[in-house]
């Protein structure tokens, strides 16, 4: 059986009727990612042997079990984005500098998923830090999209987008800042959620961001991903910025719910003047789709684009230049070599360490909390967001859900930014909302571009803690598409 | 310095921010003067906004943690992710007061 | 102090470590001491991906020391990174509140040399977490991360101060008060308690405020006294010379006396403050405030007080015995048991206070006031007073009746003896008498301190005194 191309759910039902082991499971795709890895570079580190062993110790669980019902994730396998921390199994966050780091303890999320029965089975390539939108900016190469491996695969995690969408596992975890789990979703045609800000624990997720950093599932389909939602959201005391209170869990009530007299809000002016025409497109036949199911479409305004893209570039450089200042090769990491003074071994450890985009991120973000410009830049970004997130409420008011698209463009080609690093910052324009103002948002494929093999992807932002509605109108679209016989129009 | 007339980066900024990230100089300067200007670019739309009066959001109650003492791991735990280390202590070249 | 027609502006700045059993962000132990990097876990070492918590008892010791210090409480105060590189420092920055402290405008009350009482203002009070230890050696620094994360208060006063008896009295105060809400046991020698003092200097009558310096790290009360008069010293002397003060950090050096610029750079470091996104803003309530106030114990300065009006002790006495809660703990409770209670007080400073704290045994309160009762009835002397507490204190069980009983230590009132003790050493020293009958009357004092030695110390001081004079 070609298990490779099965969903999480389809493959969590094998297990629970034992008609397949995990030891199988993982030995499929561990065979898998051996044969086609090598063209994708989707991987950092396959953690094959430990992967073998944990599949063996839970296929002894499963035995000993033989009538109890399984948790969804038990025995399957899935990929941990090289930001989250492993116990046991290199952590390098795409640096030179981690490198080598063998954490001794695992990130809140990765623990969880393995009280469950997960098998980690390696980790992903992503750009350094999360810094990047396109898995370009890694000191351990590129991935490439597998739709069109000339194009990127999206980032920061492109990396676990590329490993979920070519079948090398079913399911893979993710972060997200300013887009880094929805737009690689977007862009390799897979569903990827960022739930809201505090939704799930930051602890072990090695921080880019403080205070817009979340961890989300990247799988094939809706109702796999909320199955991963559950279990790694909920409030841990380790995380003061974690949410109070238990989460509720959505899978089982996804498939029931009716978004019959669902109010959606769509930007339609700012969707006409910042994306191209197959997104627009792909944007208007998912309105189709929900205007079908009994929706009402409104027509909204959200916060002016360029300010917000600039709030969050000032918010995320200067939270990640102190985050980056721990990275100096004294305690943990690459330390450079000879130095003679202390200086010299911060110095040279870090710039041997970090990558370009890291460096640039790192001096603009020293920059903007200086004290000559911290109330110019970094203060009034704070006052920004403030008012974005009231905006939004306002908004939500009107709406129950607001749909965008993910990007301006389809996945562009390796290398299209490389002279002029800066020109790409625009591309985050539709994600970085939801980011700044917390709230839970949701990626996922609407169609496919006929001319290139592309998918293209939409948005779906839901109020602060509401992820079920969020799943509820993604799982709804989802089965539409799948029943619709229409298609997309994307002629050349 | 008008707040709106668009920020120029030199060398020498440059150089005094590096100073305080603990980073090297570049030997490309120029490509990351012209980056920095780039994404400062990027934040010029914030110079527009006028921050009068501060939005305070209601907030919960902190959460605290009670005071009980938890031996984490063993210092050799520790120390085998250090670089060098010595005695029991991490080791760096001598550091100037 | 005035030199030269100039007079010192100071301020000080202490950091106390709290007494708490974990750290302020994370559960490691605050034990002193300790195997090096034994007391560390991700968070205090600034690991990938480590968090921080924060500590309860810590907002709790530093309401408390603040309501001690009679400051007002910020109910919603928030953390900031203090953002800094240094290896002692493992995240790059220090967690410390810079916008807005958990404390502000409290004062405490110290005596001049005059007797005086000055009031000195406490700007604010906020927590913040303590770095690692440096140890230098050839060539190479070691690091030590187990007081990395200890909890702090740091407390700045109000650059009201002008001589270093000031700095002195404040600190012992501080001190004092600290010490007595049991929030911190403040060792300068241990480094639970730091000082930095910041000196300018201006001409006397003149009310501005000049360029300081700071003096960084003082561990006792004495090298702080000593730096401040050195340093103002040298800005007086630099400035009269043409010279100009620079702001700068400088240490002092207790062998020399002298104070040395620590930094090259002038001016201020830009330490790029801004409010943690790992921690929500502190909140505290009003339960919890009202609640630590209710708690708090006698403060050194009601003591003292209370001390002189009930108990009629002398200024002096009321603070030697107000400094140290268990001075205070153990003459509160004996006080009580006594209605002699200068008799008591005297016997306390004399013979119990210099043992307190050295981890001797000392006799019991209730015991020490039926010594008083003795002494004061006449039944023993002072001397045997003295005798007694040891031999108390050696002996449990046993009451101080009891002992002058058994030892026969019993005051010798009775003329008799008296002169029977005399007459012996009058015969055991001849030439005393003699040179007492030639004129030397001092040499009355040996033939009574033999008489008093051969009544094993038992005689009646005053009819020893009297009966001798008649005899000789």
């Amino acid at each position: 059986m070609e298990y490779t191309s099965m969903t999480l759910k389809e493959l969590s039902q094998l297990i629970h009727k034992r008609e397949i082991s995990s030891l199988e499971l993982t030995e499929n795709y561990i065979k898998k990612i051996k044969e086609k890895d090598h063209e994708l570079g989707a991987f950092i580190t396959v953690s094959e042997e430990s992967a073998i062993k944990t599949a063996s110790w839970i296929d002894e669980d499963i035995l000993s079990s033989s009538s109890e019902k399984l948790h969804p994730l038990v025995g399957i396998p899935v990929a941990i984005k090289d930001n989250l921390c492993t116990e046991g199994i290199k952590t390098t966050c795409a640096s030179r500098l981690l490198q080598n780091f063998v954490p001794p303890y695992s990130a809140e999320a990765v623990m969880k998923l393995k009280k469950h029965g997960a098998v980690i089975i390696g980790k992903t390539n992503m750009d350094e830090f999360g810094m990047g939108s396109s898995c370009e900016n890694s000191a351990f190469g590129i991935t490439k999209n597998p739709l069109d491996t000339a194009r990127v695969p999206g980032g920061s995690s492109g990396g676990s987008a590329a490993a979920v969408a070519s079948g090398l596992v079913p399911y893979a975890l993710g972060s997200d800042t300013g887009g880094s789990i929805r737009q690689p979703a977007s862009y390799c045609g897979v569903v990827g959620m960022k739930p809201s800000y505090g939704r799930v624990s930051r602890y072990g997720l090695i921080a880019f961001a403080s205070s817009l950093d979340t961890v989300g599932p990247i799988t094939r389909d809706v109702i796999s991903n909320a199955a991963v939602y559950d279990a790694i959201a909920g409030h841990d005391p380790k995380d003061s910025t974690s949410m109070r209170g238990c989460a509720e869990t959505v899978v089982d009530k996804i498939e029931n719910g009716s978004v019959k007299g669902m109010r959606i809000g769509i930007p339609f002016s700012l969707i006409e003047s910042h994306t191209d025409k197959k997104i627009k497109n792909a944007v208007m036949s998912a309105i189709n789709l929900f205007s079908g199911m009994g929706c009402k479409i409104i027509d909204i305004e959200l916060p002016d684009p360029a300010l917000t893209l600039a709030a969050y570039y000032a918010i995320s450089s200067a939270e990640a230049s102190s985050n980056l200042a721990r990275y100096d090769g004294i305690r943990f990491g690459t330390r450079a070599e000879d130095c003679l003074s202390i200086d010299e071994l911060y110095k040279k450890s870090r710039s041997i360490g970090f990558g370009d985009e890291v460096k640039r991120r790192i001096l603009l973000g020293t920059f903007l909390l200086s004290r000559e410009m911290s109330d110019r830049y970094y203060k009034k970004a704070l006052f920004t967001r403030e008012a974005i997130k009231q905006d939004f409420d306002k908004l939500f008011s009107a709406c129950d859900v607001i749909i965008t698209p993910v990007s301006p463009g389809l996945p562009y080609h390796i290398g299209k930014y490389k002279t002029e690093p800066s020109a790409r910052y625009s591309e985050d324009i539709f994600t970085v909302y939801a980011s700044l103002a917390g709230l839970p948002a949701i990626s996922m494929p609407v169609c496919k571009d006929a001319s290139t093999g592309l998918q293209i992807g939409i948005e779906i932002i839901g109020r602060f803690r509401e992820e079920l509605t969020v799943y509820q109108s993604a799982y709804a679209l989802e089965n539409e598409i799948k029943n619709s016989e229409r298609r997309c129009e994307n002629d050349i | 310095m008008k707040e709106k007339e668009p920020l120029k980066i030199d060398k020498d900024m440059i150089e005094e921010l590096c100073e305080f990230s603990m980073l090297m100089p570049p030997e490309a300067d120029d490509e990351l003067v012209r980056d920095i200007e780039g994404l400062l670019n990027i934040l010029s739309p914030l110079d527009s906004v006028s921050t009068a009066e501060a939005i305070t959001e209601c907030e919960e109650d902190t959460v605290m943690r009670e005071d009980i003492a938890l031996p984490y791991c063993e210092a050799e735990s520790f120390l085998s992710s250090a670089p060098e280390h010595t005695d029991g202590y991490i080791r760096v070249p001598r550091t100037v007061e | 102090m005035i030199y030269k027609g100039y007079e010192a502006v100071i301020g000080l700045e202490v950091h106390c470590e709290l007494s708490t059993a974990s750290k302020i962000f994370c559960s490691c132990s605050t034990a002193y001491g300790g195997e090096a990097n034994s007391h560390t876990c991700p968070v205090c070492t600034g690991m990938p991906g480590a968090l921080p918590t924060l500590n309860r008892k810590v907002v709790e010791y530093a309401i408390t020391a603040g309501l001690a210090l009679n400051c007002t409480v910020n109910k919603s105060s928030g953390h900031d990174r203090k953002n800094y590189f240094y290896p002692d420092l493992p995240k790059g920055y220090q967690i410390s509140q810079y916008d807005i402290p958990l404390l502000y405008d409290g004062h405490l009350n110290i005596t001049d040399e005059d007797g005086q009482l000055l009031n000195i203002g406490i700007e604010r009070i906020h927590i913040e977490e303590d770095a690692g230890k440096l140890i230098h050696r050839d060539g190479e620094t070691l690091i030590d991360f187990n007081r990395a994360g200890v909890p702090l208060i740091e407390i700045v006063s109000r650059p009201c101060m002008h001589t270093a008896e000031e700095v002195k009295s404040y600190l012992r105060k501080l001190r004092t008060i600290l010490v007595s809400t049991g929030v911190s046991d403040c060792k300068m020698n241990e480094g639970s308690m730091r000082a930095d003092i910041n000196v300018s200097v201006r001409e006397v009558g003149d009310t501005s405020f000049t360029t300081r310096t700071e003096i960084k790290n003082l561990n006792s009360i004495n090298h702080a006294g000593r730096a401040v008069e050195y340093e103002f010293k040298r800005q007086v002397d630099t400035i009269l010379a043409g010279g100009e003060i620079v702001r700068e950090t400088r240490r002092y050096d207790e062998n020399s006396g002298k104070t040395f610029s620590m930094r090259s750079k002038e001016g201020q470091r830009d330490y790029r403050f801004f409010a943690d996104p790992d921690l929500p803003r502190l909140t505290v309530s009003d339960e919890l405030i009202c609640s630590l106030a209710a708690t708090l114990p006698e403060l050194p300065d009601a003591k003292i007080a209370r001390y002189c009006s009930e108990y009629s002790l002398s200024q002096d006495d009321a603070e030697l015995i107000a400094e140290s809660p268990a001075a205070s703990e153990y003459y509160n409770t004996a006080v009580t048991l006594t209605q002699n209670k200068k008799t008591l007080t005297n016997l306390f400073i004399g013979e119990i206070l210099p043992k307190l704290g050295e981890n001797e045994p000392i006799v019991s309160p209730s015991h020490l006031a039926e010594i008083t009762d003795l002494l004061s009835a006449g039944e023993i002397n002072n001397g045997t007073a003295k005798l007694l507490i040891s031999r108390c204190t050696a002996e449990d069980g046993m009451s101080p009746a009891e002992i002058v009983t058994r030892d026969n230590l019993g005051m010798i009132r009775d003329k008799e003896k008296i002169r029977e003790l005399l007459d012996t050493a009058v015969k055991e020293l001849p030439k005393a008498v003699s040179d007492y009958k030639n004129g030397k009357k001092a040499a009355i004092k040996s033939i009574i301190g033999r008489a008093m030695a051969i009544s094993k110390g038992r005689a009646d001081p005053v009819i020893l005194n009297d009966e001798a004079e008649k005899i000789l």
